[in-house]
């Protein structure tokens, strides 16, 4: 039987090489350690110390502000300088809580400590899960407590585990499965605990083969785990790709993977769960790729969330040569960064470092109509057409055309032989589409 | 959105593949037709093909310049235009012929309509159908027997098959410059399969209704070496693997592709067996390329997780 896939998508040179069979190396924090408020998908957190209070490793600065939003934990000892509104990676205002590091790492009473999780209760699990301020770390940063809790609990009948990293140069997901594949293992066990009726499945792409192998090896003897080594094509790692490839089933953009069964969590959440639930540790660092043609040593790092890209950038050996251009994510899907000194949260899953050389360039060329963005769209759209909505703002066509069922991924910039902007664009009108029914 | 020329919104990066490394691909492909061409027909064929690239670049300069169009780079797409139409013409035919037909090609066919993208026909084909038509007489005298060869239907011996295939046939010296030697446009075909340049889906809908309307339709049923004939005649192939394919005149969904490849080869077929034009397959593009947007529209693709069709 041949690998199962998702329609569409694409093969691309995936830089991974740069970055991957190097062991995770820590970088500590100095300086200020930066924690805007809206790391996550919904309200902002509110604030729970005042300039001037002492905090520790682990203490909560900002606690949840609704049902979905989530904690802030701090990750270093030192007292809290400033509560303020700062830039963030996306470039908008945030209120954020500076803490002014000592250096000491003191750390709350009980962190660390080991818990036997077989023992506790679903309602104990999300607490703990949702006390450690754990989000969605692949990148849109959902409440990971709030995507446990789903209605139809007993509905839900596949775990996924995402690991299939399909953006290029990224390595992070790839290394924390090499490196710690037993505490993954272990949080897809206490997940499995909260759906009684689930099997868990670990979706890894296989040009990880050394991922897959230790995975597989662990999870022989686990009835309901098994681990799906599947083709290496963008964007696999996408939500409605994953579960169309591991089930079979299709979510067009309205649904919530719970609404065909499946919750999907990526590999750095799941593994946040094991540290949340199993031994007592928040969300406090994060697995990193610093990469790009422009990074001396290219590797992946345990980051402390709070601390600046320009910390990361150090601990990778420094720039080559000039760089062109800095990504918080990956090529495909981040954010440009205007300035390193920004912080990294929750969501960043890598620094990119891009030589001029890489970096897109802006082309004025009429489409020639060669079809290849219809080819690769994983979501079966019509890019060409979608455009032209969107340069005239033509909400109601851009909606008749299915342009909201546009995943993001940029496939068909990436494609286009014309260098039209086509995602760019696209994503733009998506959003202030989305915008304007919210307001409504 | 950009600064210093660079994207600052994802994606970040490309693929190499441009518009102008396409156009580069077909003329690559286009490559061994044309020196086989050259080689065959002598001196004369190559200046037929140097004026015809060489107007239509011209003309799109100029009309690029009248019309202050922005663009970033050369697509070379005149370039195609040109030497497709320069293939499509005998090697005998008048100096001022290429050069009519490549600035009718560039000006009318595809400027007027927008340019590069825009055009509604395809510009070689609709130029080679309007010089048959408008200049005839001046086409050459040796395009009659090529004409005899189709309509009068010559069954030749297999022993033959050969020559006729490769282009072998020195001594009559007739037929169009890039159109003879079905073996090189079949090389040039496969390379931007290679590529992916082009897919199978038209040239392949295209040969099989081409065939099963000769078959039905002609006086001679499916006798093969009937079909083989056809199959290699002048210029025939030219038009199956590099004109049907075009991207703007071509539709653009796989379904539209495949529907557009039998009704273009059914539509040839029966211009062959009934019609007395040596522009029939040309012909039958062109209308093909008409229904081009309605093909389009017919096989729309499916959203993603959705039950039913966009609503277009």
């Amino acid at each position: 039987m041949g690998k199962t896939t998702f329609r569409n998508g694409i093969q691309m040179y995936d830089g991974k090489d740069l970055s991957k069979n190097k062991e995770i190396s820590t970088v500590v924090p100095k300086g200020e350690a930066v924690y805007p408020l809206a790391q996550h998908i919904g309200l902002p957190a509110r604030p729970v110390v005042e300039v001037g209070d002492a905090v520790s490793v682990g203490q909560r600065l900002a606690e949840a502000a609704g049902v979905v939003s989530a904690h802030v934990i701090s990750g270093v000892s030192g007292t809290v300088k400033a509560i303020e509104e700062r830039l963030t990676v996306a470039g908008t205002m945030c209120e954020t809580i500076v803490v002014e590091n000592d250096g000491e790492f003191r750390t709350m009473e009980g962190l660390g400590e080991k818990r036997e999780y077989t023992s506790l209760s679903k309602g104990e699990i999300r607490d703990y899960i949702k006390e450690a301020g754990i989000v969605g770390l692949g990148g849109v940063g959902f409440p990971t407590h709030v995507k446990l809790s789903p209605k139809n609990e007993d509905g839900i009948d596949y775990v996924i585990v995402n690991g299939a990293e399909s953006e290029p140069y990224l390595t992070a997901d790839e290394c924390l499965m090499t490196e710690e594949p037993e505490k993954i293992v272990e949080g897809l066990k206490i997940l499995l605990q909260l759906f009684e009726n689930a099997k868990g499945v670990i979706l890894i792409e296989d040009n990880k083969p050394q991922a897959v192998k230790c995975l597989s090896a662990l999870v022989k003897n686990e009835p309901r785990i098994t681990v799906k080594a599947v083709k290496s094509k963008y964007p696999q790692g996408a939500e409605r790709q994953a579960i169309k490839t591991v089930t079979g089933r299709k979510m067009n953009s309205a649904m919530l993977p719970t609404d065909v069964g499946c919750v999907v969590h990526n590999v750095g959440t799941v593994y946040a769960v094991y540290m949340a639930v199993a031994e007592s540790t928040p969300l406090i660092k994060r697995v990193v790729t610093v990469t790009g043609d422009a990074v001396a040593n290219p590797r992946n790092v345990w980051a402390y969330m709070g601390m600046s890209y320009r910390e990361l950038a150090e601990a990778a050996g420094g720039f080559t040569e000039e760089p062109e251009l800095f990504v918080s994510g990956g090529p495909l899907t981040g954010t440009a960064l205007t300035d390193l000194e920004l912080p990294v949260t929750k969501t960043s899953s890598a620094l990119l470092v891009m030589k001029k050389k890489e970096a897109a360039k802006r082309l004025v060329s009429p489409c020639i109509r060669c079809g290849r963005c219809m080819e690769v769209c994983p979501s079966g759209l019509t890019p060409h057409r979608l455009i032209k909505c969107a340069e005239q703002t033509d909400c109601e066509g851009f909606v008749r055309l299915d342009g909201m069922e546009c995943c993001e991924c940029g496939a068909c910039s990436y494609v286009c032989p014309a260098g039209r902007m086509l995602a760019q664009e696209i994503r733009q009108t998506r959003r202030s589409i989305l915008e304007e029914r919210r307001r409504r | 959105m950009e600064q210093n020329g660079i994207i600052l919104k994802a994606p970040f990066i490309r693929s190499k593949e441009t518009t102008a490394t396409i156009m580069r691909d077909v003329m690559i492909a286009l490559a061994p037709a044309a020196l086989f061409g050259i080689y065959k027909f002598g001196f004369r064929a190559f200046l037929i093909l140097l004026l015809s690239v060489t107007s239509c670049v011209l003309a799109e300069y100029i009309c690029k310049k009248v019309k202050k169009v922005q663009s970033s780079g050369y697509e070379c797409s005149a370039m195609v235009t040109g030497l497709l139409l320069g293939m499509n013409l005998s090697f005998d035919v008048p100096y001022w012929v290429p050069v009519a037909g490549g600035v009718f090609a560039i000006v009318v066919v595809k400027m007027l309509f927008g340019g590069l993208g825009r055009n509604l026909l395809n510009p070689a084909l609709t130029a080679k159908c309007a010089l048959l038509i408008a200049t005839g007489k001046f086409m050459s005298e040796t395009d009659s027997d090529a004409m005899a060869e189709l309509f009068e239907i010559i069954i030749f011996k297999w022993a033959d098959w050969r020559e006729k295939f490769c282009g072998f046939d020195f001594e009559t010296l007739s037929g169009t410059i890039g159109g003879t030697s079905a073996l090189m446009l079949l090389l040039g075909g496969l390379y931007l399969v290679f590529c992916n340049v082009i897919s199978l889906r038209i040239p392949v809908a295209f040969l099989a209704a081409f065939t099963v309307t000769l078959g039905l339709c002609g006086n001679y049923g499916f006798r093969p070496e009937y079909l083989a004939m056809q199959l290699c005649s002048d210029g025939f192939l030219l038009i199956v693997i590099f004109m049907a394919t075009d991207y703007t005149t071509s539709p653009m969904t796989p379904m539209g592709k495949v529907l557009f490849g039998i009704i273009v080869g059914a539509l040839a077929g029966v211009f062959r067996v009934m019609g007395l034009s040596a522009a029939g397959d040309a012909c039958a593009v062109l209308i093909g390329n008409l229904l081009v947007p309605l093909l389009d529209r017919l096989t729309f693709p499916k959203s993603f997780g959705k039950g039913k069709k966009a609503n277009i």
